[in-house]
């Protein structure tokens, strides 16, 4: 397969075929992550025995007209700390050939899916997490008439270099009912329905009952997830919910147990100018779905439970990023942004933004019934746990002048370390920061940005939680001469903490190319996106990052 | 009509897909399945006996037409070779075929099924037999009824086995103590299991035969459950000619359902990796 596609690459690009596969076009993008680490006790990094570690990649997209056909090379020799070191290796990673029809869409070799909100399923990559779950199969979607789509897909999902046991199933249905219903086509109420079902098989294996060492457990080859969902918008509303549930599926990230799945997702919104105002609201219980039921962490899961805490950009602020149970948990967010008119007493001459958030997430209130090979537990659907996570940010952004802009956020943080499976009190952080970006001229920007962190936790050397204590950090970034920038920053634990950590980055960017040489301390801690989280571990030296794309 | 069309292959999809397996609790809440017991090693004394002897596993059915006439085929081979030739009678449960006949005793085994599925009986047709688990160029050896399986079973008998085993069961209740005793007649470097496994006789019940269906046929040999794991234990012993080792198994869950008197215990030893079955023996439960 994989040199079937080479060549028809080749031949595309080699002017062998007929004129009228020619006039396609290339495009694509290169990226290249290299990093010199020594030891570093303070901070607890480790050497580096290869002194330079390595990713680098390059996808490769051929596109002419309804025909598309790719590749992927990777290379990571050997992988950037805290990358799993079974991605030692290189060579072509994924590749596909696609046509997308006005009314008929296939594709063959690897792709990336999602039906509806991703609860029952969603492939990705990820190439700062280092997760690529794409599925190598068979993809089809059909759009009978104008506004029904509907999918179909078998595949088995990438495991690094190679593919998990189990393989994926999967049907998704969408129609759109203003597009569908005559009498709905300009009605300002907006609605669209979805439904998918997908389902992994995969052989049986021995997996010893704990009580009994003559039993094994009676696993189910075939486990299914199905879901619904609806969107509906109304001027300027907007809900949406979707309801998923899973049936038995013991396996490593449960414990084993046989309790079925379910999970509920709703959004309700409001926006209009000047103001927005969003409510989010999940429960997860036991969705942690993936086409291996022995295999652990982020690889190979089927589904994702999209998160609804917010992703804080600033660096104290996303100490603690909240990594997603997907075995359960519940959770409320709200968000409201508000503008302070133009020519107000608070406005100013240019108005000012006002940025509200709050999360919470919990824990399911449970009771346990037994342990691997059981039930598990049983739930209220409305019982709450413990907490595992609460946030608090208010940020107001105004500009004095057309030149220089200030933000201030004060935020709060409640963490439970249990959801990074250690132990710990909760840990209680105020975040105060400051944030000035200055437009010198056309040429050169500088921006200055202060934050403070007051915890109350302290650091330990049993629990070894380097992010524990009260913190200060200060960063200038100079961009100059159109395509140069240069950044200095340092983040120092003050009290009850240890660690100081500097870093200074240069770099130059030209069209669509960028080349940066950073030098410095990372922190050991947790890389967060969209609540699926890899360790970083702790490092002192040298990056080089050069991305480009053609 | 092509969209309609479409759209039915697409419900039919989903409709196969929607197979999504249930488990169902037992008394206690636990969704568990008998595994196998894992057994004590020792040292042991020699085996007296070093007959070669040949296991014969015939995969039937209930609904299968032709597999009484197997029967009678494997119970010329038994009366010409007695107890050098071990039979075993599996209702593997893979298709409709092994499926039982209304109101009658169900034969299927887990056990069945994953050795069927494993060694793929199912495209051969029923009825089919393997002998001693041979392979011929990698590749799985299957026999049928219509076979020279007499000078087949001889060949394997006439080779100097290399190892020879023994079993006994001393039985109590629904709590049967097992011994079985393996002595390496030569070296053997391959990594060996043995297996243990109930069968049993006298069985009645209703069975296709022919164009007609005969509802108080005798099942013999019926493969009843694993005692260890399915693809058995491994032998703790280091392979040398003249190693002698013994293992003590203690099976409880002799099912209700069977007339222990009727059972027996299979025990044979085979190669880890090919599955081959280099001996085997016999005795009541």
């Amino acid at each position: 397969m994989k040199k079937i596609i080479l060549g028809a690459l080749l031949l595309a690009s080699s002017g062998v075929f007929a004129q009228g596969i020619m006039g396609g076009h290339v495009t694509g993008n290169i990226q290249f992550d290299g990093q010199i680490s020594r030891q570093d006790s303070t901070i607890g990094a480790s050497d580096v025995p290869e002194n330079l570690l390595m990713n680098a990649r390059a996808d490769v997209l051929y596109a002419n007209g309804n025909f598309s056909a790719g590749l992927r090379f990777e290379a990571y020799q050997n992988p950037l700390l805290g990358f799993d070191p079974k991605y030692t290796g290189q060579g072509i990673a994924n590749y596909f050939v696609s046509y997308q029809g006005e009314k008929l869409g296939v594709t063959l070799g690897h792709f990336y899916e999602q039906f509806g909100s991703g609860m029952i399923l969603r492939t990705y990559e990820d190439r700062y997490l280092g997760i690529d779950n794409a599925l190598f199969g068979f993809s089809v979607n059909y759009r009978p008439v104008n506004g029904v789509t509907i999918k179909g897909l078998v595949g088995k999902q990438r495991m690094f270099w190679t593919m998990g046991n189990g393989i994926v199933r999967g049907i998704d249905a969408e129609v759109n009912l203003n597009s569908v219903i005559k009498a709905m086509d300009n009605s300002k109420l907006r609605v669209s329905l979805g439904a998918g079902f997908v389902s992994k098989y995969e052989d049986d294996a021995t997996i010893t009952f704990p009580e009994d060492p003559n039993y094994k457990l009676a696993l189910p080859l075939n486990v299914g997830a199905g879901s619904a969902r609806i969107d509906v918008n109304y001027g300027r509303f907007g809900f949406q919910a979707e309801y998923a549930r899973k049936g038995q599926d013991p396996n490593l990230m449960n414990d084993y147990i046989y309790r079925k799945g379910e999970a509920l997702m709703l959004n309700a919104s409001y926006s209009q100018k000047g103001f927005s105002a969003n409510v989010q609201a999940k429960r997860v219980d036991n969705m942690a779905f993936k086409s291996e039921r022995g295999v652990g962490r982020e690889m190979l899961y089927i589904n994702y439970i999209p998160a609804i805490t917010k992703q804080h950009t600033y660096a104290f602020l996303s100490m603690y990023p909240y990594a997603t149970q997907t075995t359960g948990e519940m959770g409320l967010m709200g968000d409201v942004m508000y503008t302070i008119p133009k020519e107000t007493v608070l406005g100013g001459k240019y108005g000012t933004d006002i940025h509200l958030n709050s999360a919470i997430i919990t824990g399911l209130k449970t009771e346990t019934v037994g342990g691997s090979g059981t039930e598990g537990y049983t739930s209220d659907f409305f019982g709450i746990g413990g907490l595992y996570y609460g946030d608090a940010s208010l940020e107001i952004a105004h500009k004095f002048s057309p030149a220089v802009k200030a933000t201030c956020t004060y935020g709060y943080v409640v963490f439970n370390p249990i959801v990074e499976n250690h132990e710990g009190e909760l840990h209680h952080n105020n975040v105060l920061v400051g944030d000035v970006t200055w437009k010198v001229n056309k040429k050169n920007v500088l921006r200055f940005e202060a934050e403070w962190m007051g915890s109350d936790s302290k650091y330990t050397k049993e629990i070894d939680d380097k992010r524990a204590g009260d913190w200060i950090m200060g960063l200038v970034e100079y961009n100059f001469a159109k395509n140069w920038f240069v950044s200095l920053s340092d983040q120092y634990a003050y009290k009850d903490g240890i660690g100081n950590y500097y870093n200074l980055s240069v770099g130059y960017t030209h069209n669509a190319t960028r080349l940066q040489v950073g030098y410095g301390k990372q922190r050991e801690g947790l890389l967060c996106i969209g609540g699926v989280c890899r360790t970083v571990p702790a490092s002192n030296g040298l990056t080089v990052s050069l991305t480009t794309s053609f | 009509m092509k969209t309609s069309r479409f759209l039915l292959y697409i419900a039919v999809a989903a409709l196969a897909m929607s197979s999504c397996d249930k488990i169902d609790a037992d008394e206690n809440g636990n969704y568990i399945t008998f595994s196998g017991v894992s057994g004590q090693w020792e040292n042991g004394s020699a085996v007296a006996d070093h007959t070669h002897r040949v296991m014969l596993e015939k995969y039937t059915g209930c609904h299968c037409p032709n597999c009484p006439r197997a029967d009678v085929t494997i119970n010329t081979e038994m009366e010409t070779f007695g107890d050098k030739l071990v039979v075993m009678a599996i209702h593997d449960g893979i298709d409709r075929f092994s499926e039982p006949f209304a109101g009658f005793a169900d034969l299927r085994s887990e056990v069945g099924k994953t050795w069927s599925q494993y060694f793929k009986i199912q495209p051969q047709g029923y009825p089919c037999a393997l002998l001693s688990r041979q392979m011929e160029n990698g590749a799985t050896q299957y026999e049928f009824p219509s076979d020279d399986l007499s000078n087949k079973i001889q060949a394997i008998i006439d080779q100097e086995p290399l190892v020879a085993i023994s079993v006994a069961s001393n039985r109590s209740g629904n709590t049967a103590t097992i011994t079985a005793s393996v002595e390496y007649l030569d070296n053997v470097p391959d990594d060996l299991t043995l297996t243990l496994v109930v069968i049993e006789d006298g069985l009645h019940s209703a069975q296709q035969n022919g164009p007609n269906v005969d509802s108080n046929y005798t099942h013999n040999h019926v493969l009843r459950s694993a005692i260890t794991d399915p693809w058995g234990v491994h032998v703790d012993a280091d392979g040398v000619k003249g190693t002698c080792s013994q293992a003590k198994f203690v099976f409880n869950d002799i099912k209700s359902e069977w007339i222990a008197e009727n059972c027996h215990v299979v025990a044979f030893i085979s190669k880890k990796d090919t599955r081959e079955i280099l001996n085997v023996a016999e005795c009541e439960l």
